[in-house]
């Protein structure tokens, strides 16, 4: 099968890298870096689910990333439950919150779901804005908890307070959702996803509950957003509603898309390369915003697969000038094989 | 009594009508292009802070600068529909994407030129007078009025003019249309500047009657939205209807159920409609092969 | 094996379909025809759910499916081909079959961890079919690349591997737009599946593959149906005459 030992080989380079980061580039900012790439590796690839394979146009994906920032911490501080249940909890509210919506809204057309998250998208904002008594309005939640690590035996009670050791919890759930949706996306389940997304009629006709699909795939990616949340919560030691408005969301989609909607590999280049680049430039948030904005109509107009596309098409040129025999079927590029080749 | 709700009614109406303006761009670029904007909202934005620049730095009536925003905006748009979503029609999902990186651009580009805090147009009518028993700002009722004319022309100009005829052809079937003899390209362009141009005028007087930020388009643009499914997505008439409906209702809604939620309450309406009827009050229920 | 009885579908105040009603015997090749707009694409969409109809039944092996979601209709064993071609354009040839082959149900899907063994998982008629109408080369071309007539082809095959299999099959302008050596091809393929125990419901334009192939012919007039029998009845009857060339 093409593209198969290729495809073992970037994931192997993918989890080498990964773990041996705090090894190459130690320093707090250095970690702080790698953790908001591991977050938005997180928050991109389960976007990427939702819009990328299933084409479900869904734009509340940073809500749900609040609903699992607030829920975790309102739940530890106002209710004193234990971090990793409050976690838990937290995540599995995204995931009603997303079924209730995802029931209603996926019965329609694609313009109705974009207006429909876009609507509860804004809805949640205001919410968290005005709930004061709940959310504390606009001034935000200081979180002081830190997420604990499990108890061996032996070993005295320890948590994950040094950036170093958040840094792993971070790229652990990073490696996992990307399993997870590779996972996903190359196995029945998969296919059938996508077929929902080049022809969903078609798919019906056949005797596919497209909307059970569409359903699973908008709650799971939403859950995942979720958990993202309230693990970055203690992280970052302060929420307040402006982190997950719909501008958040865009700001996810721009790296998912710009990166490469439908791989599994692009979401994983967009958020190394475009979350910590400007940073490392001292770009300004808002000029970076500017530059992502055309970069994205463009991506749009000429290149909808993103860098992924241009980097497949670039390997192609390269394996085909190169004149050597290709390993199987069709020609993969060597970096950045799509996983779906047939 | 029924002075207070005359007066909420009034208000309602008021707003209400510009709710509908800025919807029936909304509603005219889905209808011919097929393309749901998201950055309608910042049509609206960069009017008022064209209307802003025009008032305070270049000491401009506040009519001269009303049209300057609207002439600039037209301009605006005309380029971003010749640049990007044209390229964008037969894939509708790429012209939302689009739309959101041009929320992006024209957000922050406004945060870099003007910054975050909020600035106001000095309102050339800022007395309140006395009507049938209530209090209206006369700016308020001015921008009403005027919208109201505008919107009336409008329906006119779609019913009677042939430029308007074509524009409804072409938003019912571009194919046949551009058969026809219409000359499909230009009349969408035209039709994305109208609707635009209109959302630059309420642009120009929501900042005079509240105030400017980069980021005051959002929520304009979502009432619009809600008003666009109220009223039927492609449909002039439930726009209007539609957003005159909604300002009743936040008027109302906001006087005897709560202010501090007051925009919640189109939401809850949205929420309802898209559950219940989601091709609108005056929609028709489409097949299942549409859907 | 498939009645419809008195089915009538309005489109704002236009019947598209009035009063229709017509019945389908198992192991027979059918024929939907009549003038454009008379109603046959129509009778397709309300009998594969794609559409509600407004007033009266359709049954299949006496059970009624009026009514059912398109999905569930696909499972009793009913499946269609559009007329405006319809494929998953990104997926090879292999690919969409081994889709047609998958349990549909979510929970079978997430529970299925099978690897991706394709080729294996094709089923076991696939190979013979695809190299009778020559598509067995191009199987992991993406369909999207094929031509127009290899498409249709591929639409039919899809129909006839797909598991499970369905016992009814609607065509809907099957030899619309291809040249006359695939016809042939596809007229042996519908007579060969007929006699390995389908049903076919077909709506043409082409008379004369019509007549020789459907041993009952319903005709189709403004949504009316005006005519049934063998093809040698249809063939006088004024009714038909009448609708097809003027009045």
């Amino acid at each position: 099968m093409s593209g198969g030992a290729a495809w073992r080989i970037q994931a192997l380079a993918f989890v080498a890298a990964g773990t041996a980061y705090p090894w190459l580039f130690a320093g707090e900012y250095m970690l702080h870096l790698g953790i908001l790439v591991c977050l938005y590796i997180i928050l991109t690839s389960s976007l990427n689910l939702i819009i990328g394979y299933t084409g479900q146009f869904a734009v509340a994906h940073a809500s749900f990333y609040g609903i699992g920032a607030y829920g975790a911490v309102l739940l530890v501080t106002r209710l004193g439950l234990h971090y990793w249940v409050a976690w838990l909890l937290a995540i599995l509210l995204a995931g009603l919150c997303a079924w209730v919506i995802g029931f209603s809204a996926l019965r329609l057309k694609g313009a109705y779901l974009a207006i429909c998250t876009f609507a509860f998208s804004e809805l949640f904002r205001l919410m968290l804005d005005n709930w004061t008594t709940l959310t504390n309005g606009a001034n935000g939640i200081i979180v002081r908890f830190v997420p604990p690590g499990p108890r061996l035996p032996g070993m005295p009670a320890w948590s994950f307070d040094s950036r170093h050791r958040a840094y792993y919890l971070f790229w652990i759930l990073a490696a996992l959702v990307v399993w997870l949706v590779a996972h996903v996306v190359t196995s029945d389940t998969g296919r059938v996803l996508k077929a929902i997304r080049q022809d969903e009629i078609l798919a019906v006709t056949m005797g596919f509950p497209a909307m059970r699909y569409k359903l699973f795939a908008f709650v799971a990616g939403s859950m995942l957003a979720a958990m993202a949340g309230a693990t970055y919560a203690p992280y970052i030691s302060f929420i307040a509603p402006d982190l997950f408005d719909i501008n958040e969301t865009v700001y996810i989609m721009m790296i998912m898309m710009i990166g490469g909607i439908r791989t599994v590999a692009g979401p994983i280049w967009g958020s190394i390369l475009l979350v910590s680049l400007p940073q490392i430039l001292g770009i300004k948030p808002s000029v970076r915003m500017i530059v992502y904005g055309f970069i994205l109509i463009v991506i749009m107009i000429r290149l909808p697969g993103g860098l992924s596309q241009l980097a497949a098409q670039v390997g192609r040129a390269l394996s085909r000038s190169s004149a050597a025999p290709g390993p199987g079927a069709a020609p993969t590029s060597p970096t950045l094989a799509k996983p779906d080749d047939a | 009594m029924s002075e207070l709700l005359f007066g909420l009614l009034l208000h309602g109406l008021i707003t209400g009508t510009m709710y509908a303006a800025v919807a029936l761009g909304l509603t005219l670029t889905y209808g011919i292009m097929g393309i749901l904007n998201f950055a309608h909202g910042e049509m609206l934005m960069v009017g008022s802070y064209v209307a802003y620049v025009l008032v305070t730095q270049y000491h401009a009536s506040f009519a001269v600068a009303a049209l300057g925003a609207m002439a600039a905006v037209a301009v605006l748009a005309f380029i971003i529909e010749r640049s990007t979503f044209r390229f964008a029609r037969s894939e509708h999902l790429n012209g939302l994407v689009i739309s959101l990186g041009l929320i992006a651009i024209l957000q922050n580009s406004a945060l870099a030129i003007w910054g975050a805090d909020p600035l106001s147009i000095p309102p050339p009518f800022p007395q309140i007078i006395e009507f049938a028993g209530t209090g209206i700002g006369l700016q308020r009722l001015l921008a009403a009025v005027i919208t109201l004319a505008l919107l009336a022309g409008l329906i006119l100009f779609l019913r009677l003019t042939s430029l308007g005829k074509a524009i409804r052809a072409t938003a019912q079937n571009p194919a046949v249309a551009s058969i026809v003899g219409i000359r499909v390209n230009r009349v969408i362009s035209i039709t994305f500047a109208l609707g635009a141009t209109l959302a630059a005028l309420m642009g120009a007087f929501v900042g005079t009657i509240y105030t400017l930020t980069p980021f005051m388009g959002g929520l304009p643009a979502l009432k619009a939205f809600v008003v666009v499914i109220l009223g039927g997505l492609g449909s002039v008439g439930g726009a209007i209807v539609a957003g005159l409906l909604l300002g009743v209702v936040e008027s109302f809604g906001g006087a005897f159920v709560s202010s501090a939620f007051r925009d919640g309450f189109g939401f809850a309406m949205l929420i309802a409609v898209l559950l219940v009827r989601p091709w609108g009050l005056f929609g028709q229920r489409p097949e299942r092969d549409e859907m | 094996m498939l009645e419809l009885r008195d089915v009538s579908k309005r489109f704002g105040g236009i019947g598209a379909v009035e009063s229709l009603s017509l019945a389908v015997r198992e192991h027979s090749i059918t024929a939907l025809i009549g003038p454009n707009g008379s109603g046959k694409t129509v009778t397709f969409n309300l009998i594969t759910g794609l559409s509600r109809l407004d007033h009266g039944e359709i049954r299949f092996n006496g059970a009624r499916i009026d009514g059912c979601m398109p999905d569930r209709i696909a499972l009793h064993g009913i499946a269609r081909t559009f007329q405006h071609l319809k494929l998953f354009p990104e997926f090879s040839i292999v690919e969409t079959l081994v889709l047609l082959q998958q349990p549909r149900g979510l929970g079978s899907s997430l529970a299925s961890v099978r690897p991706r063994m394709m080729p294996d998982r094709l089923p076991a008629d696939a190979q013979e079919l695809l190299e009778f109408v020559g598509l067995w080369d191009k199987r992991t071309e993406p369909a999207g690349s094929l031509s127009y007539g290899q498409q249709k082809l591929l639409a039919l095959v899809s129909l006839l591997t797909m598991e499970p299999r369905p016992s009814l099959i609607l065509l809907d302008e099957p030899m619309a737009g291809i040249n006359p050596t695939l016809i042939t091809t596809l007229v042996r393929l519908i007579r060969t599946y007929r006699e390995r125990g389908r049903t076919f419901l077909i709506i043409e334009h082409d008379m004369a593959v019509m007549m020789d192939l459907c041993e009952t012919l319903i005709v189709l007039d403004h949504g009316r149906k005006i005519a049934e029998g063998p093809p040698d009845a249809i063939r006088v009857d004024a009714n038909v005459i009448e609708a097809y060339f003027g009045r």
